[in-house]
């Protein structure tokens, strides 16, 4: 009896330690997968934002405003994403994202959330349908991004973008 | 002294009483100057605004990043000659530019000269400022003195032997600076004149856009076709209308939307120093001079020059 116990206690200790050692496996593994999706999520905000942009430059009047909500809401959606994106370890290999992330965090987390609350003013702005004052917010969403990217993005080769 | 008084005849009394009344016009001149003077200085104030807002002035002076006070100096510039510390440009007397006259500002930006007569290190983008007409800069002047001053006390630069020897600014002045305003190109429309004048003299985006040679001049064969290793060991891209290397695929619209919001054609937004250059200049400019700039810079030749760093 008492030794099944200590038996137990002891496959226990060993099993919660196993799964430590899992979990602690699975955050560190394959730090490159993180830094793959958070790079493509950015991908998708970029296509998101350049896609306003066209409207903004008058380039295309083919945008309505309920599109204009959606590619909104989806930014703001990606915009709650973006510090689980971050996680210690993802600082190196092909990564543009600068030590100041993990270093500032407050200051990141507050660039995430300004991406969030400008482009939720955006979804907003779309359901009124004023076109001068939709421009002017999807001028202000580029700059919650660019906020972000100054103090915690190296900049990148043209090519690349 | 009432009338009648046997003071009122004497000669030194006529003179008084004449003084009296030469220094009551004089006084009401004044007071009616005053106003004029002062709406005066203050349309040089405003105007001044938009050029320190043009040149870019606050962010190398301000070191925003420990949370500094405007213009008080202190942010730290690393180069490869080592690190500069920006000085204290607000009004301040004892630690600032307080006891500067307009001659002395006017030449510390068009010859980079201080009032002590030693030159000044490039860093300071007087090679640029050079550029600016009298006028813009004695409004910037005016702006600059209208300002909160810091009493904060200079930071010496950490530059290496024999960098840090002030005359030898001469020589580097003879072999990459060259002294003297804009001047308009006639066969040129008003507008282009208007956007190189802001992208050149105020902008100074050839300072980080163009590579430097060894000696930190800049390399005119390859203007603003990129850099490497910009400011801040940073690379700064190619942005002459070339297709491959270049921004070639720009059109002024795409130009000066970046310039607003940082935002370029591919869905990305400009980061680093460049979302700095956005926030605290060329977003703050009016759609005309943006669009001035943008015209101008896709007007330049064409560079083939790839910037590429392997990530
Ligand atoms: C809170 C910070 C933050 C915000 C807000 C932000 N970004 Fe980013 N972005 C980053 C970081 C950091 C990277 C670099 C990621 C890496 O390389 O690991 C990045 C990378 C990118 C990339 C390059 C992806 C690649 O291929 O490597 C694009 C494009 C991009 N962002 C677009 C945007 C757009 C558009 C917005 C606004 C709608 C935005 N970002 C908002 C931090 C941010
Ligand atoms: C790229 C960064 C940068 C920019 C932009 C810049 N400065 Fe400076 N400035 C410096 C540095 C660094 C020095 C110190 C140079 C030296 O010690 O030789 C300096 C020196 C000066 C001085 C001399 C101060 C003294 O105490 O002798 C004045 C005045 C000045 N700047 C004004 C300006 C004005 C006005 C602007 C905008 C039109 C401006 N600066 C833009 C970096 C900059
Ligand atoms: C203090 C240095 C600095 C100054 C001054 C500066 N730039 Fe930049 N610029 C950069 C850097 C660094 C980048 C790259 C930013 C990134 O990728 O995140 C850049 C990017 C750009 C781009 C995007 C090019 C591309 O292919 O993506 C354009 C266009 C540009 N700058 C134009 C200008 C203009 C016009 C001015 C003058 C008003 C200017 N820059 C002044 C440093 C500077």
């Amino acid at each position: 009896m008492r030794r099944s116990l200590v038996i137990g206690l002891a496959m226990g200790t060993v099993a919660v330690a196993m799964a430590g050692i899992v979990a602690e496996a699975f955050a560190q593994a394959r730090p490159l997968d993180m830094i793959r999706y958070r790079q493509s999520a950015m991908k998708g905000n970029g296509g998101y934002l350049n896609a306003l942009n066209a409207y903004a430059k008058g380039e295309v009047t083919l945008v309505t405003k309920d599109t204009i909500k959606a590619y909104a809401a989806a930014l703001a959606g990606t915009s709650l994403e973006i510090p689980g994106m971050f996680p210690a370890g993802t600082d190196t290999g092909r990564t543009n994202a600068k030590p100041e992330i993990w270093q500032k965090n407050a200051d990141f987390l507050a660039a995430a959330k300004r991406l969030g609350e400008e482009s939720t003013k955006l979804a907003e702005v779309a359901t009124g349908g004023n076109e001068a004052a939709m421009k002017e917010q999807i001028g202000k969403v580029a700059q919650a991004c660019g906020g972000c990217h100054q103090p915690f993005r190296k900049p990148l080769p043209p090519a690349s973008r | 002294m009432k009338d009648g008084d046997p003071m009122t005849s004497t000669p030194a009394n006529v003179v008084l009483k004449c003084l009296a009344s030469v220094f009551a016009i004089a006084g009401a001149m004044l007071l009616a100057a005053a106003p004029a003077a002062a709406q005066a200085n203050a349309d040089a104030i405003k105007r001044g605004e938009y050029i320190f807002r043009a040149a870019d002035c606050s962010p190398c002076h301000t070191d925003t990043k420990n949370k500094g006070a405007l213009l008080a100096g202190g942010r730290a510039l690393p180069t490869p000659f080592g690190t500069f510390y920006s000085p204290n440009i607000t009004a301040d007397p004892v630690n600032g530019i307080g006891k500067w006259t307009d001659a002395d500002f006017t030449r510390a930006l068009r010859q980079g000269v201080s009032p002590d007569g030693s030159h000044y290190f490039p860093v300071f983008p007087y090679t640029s400022f050079t550029l600016m007409t009298d006028q813009d800069i004695k409004d910037l002047k005016a702006y600059i003195f209208s300002l909160p001053t810091v009493p904060l006390a200079n930071k010496p630069h950490n530059i290496g032997f024999p960098f840090n020897l002030r005359f030898l600014q001469i020589g580097w002045k003879m072999l990459f600076f060259t002294e003297g305003v804009y001047k308009p190109a006639p066969a040129k429309s008003a507008e282009w004149n208007r956007g190189a004048y802001l992208t050149e003299a105020l902008g100074h985006c050839a300072e980080c856009h163009t590579p430097r040679n060894l000696l930190g001049g800049m390399d005119r064969s390859r203007w603003m076709a990129g850099s490497i290793d910009g400011p801040e060991g940073e690379m700064a891209p190619n942005i002459t209308p070339h297709e491959a290397t270049g921004i070639g695929e720009w059109d002024d619209i795409d130009l000066a939307y970046m310039l607003k919001t940082g935002a370029v054609p591919g869905g990305d937004v400009v980061g680093s120093l460049m979302a700095e250059v956005i926030r605290e200049s060329t977003g703050k400019l009016t759609d005309a001079d943006r669009t001035a700039m943008a015209k101008y810079i896709l007007s330049l030749p064409a560079i083939d020059h790839k910037i590429e760093k392997p990530r």
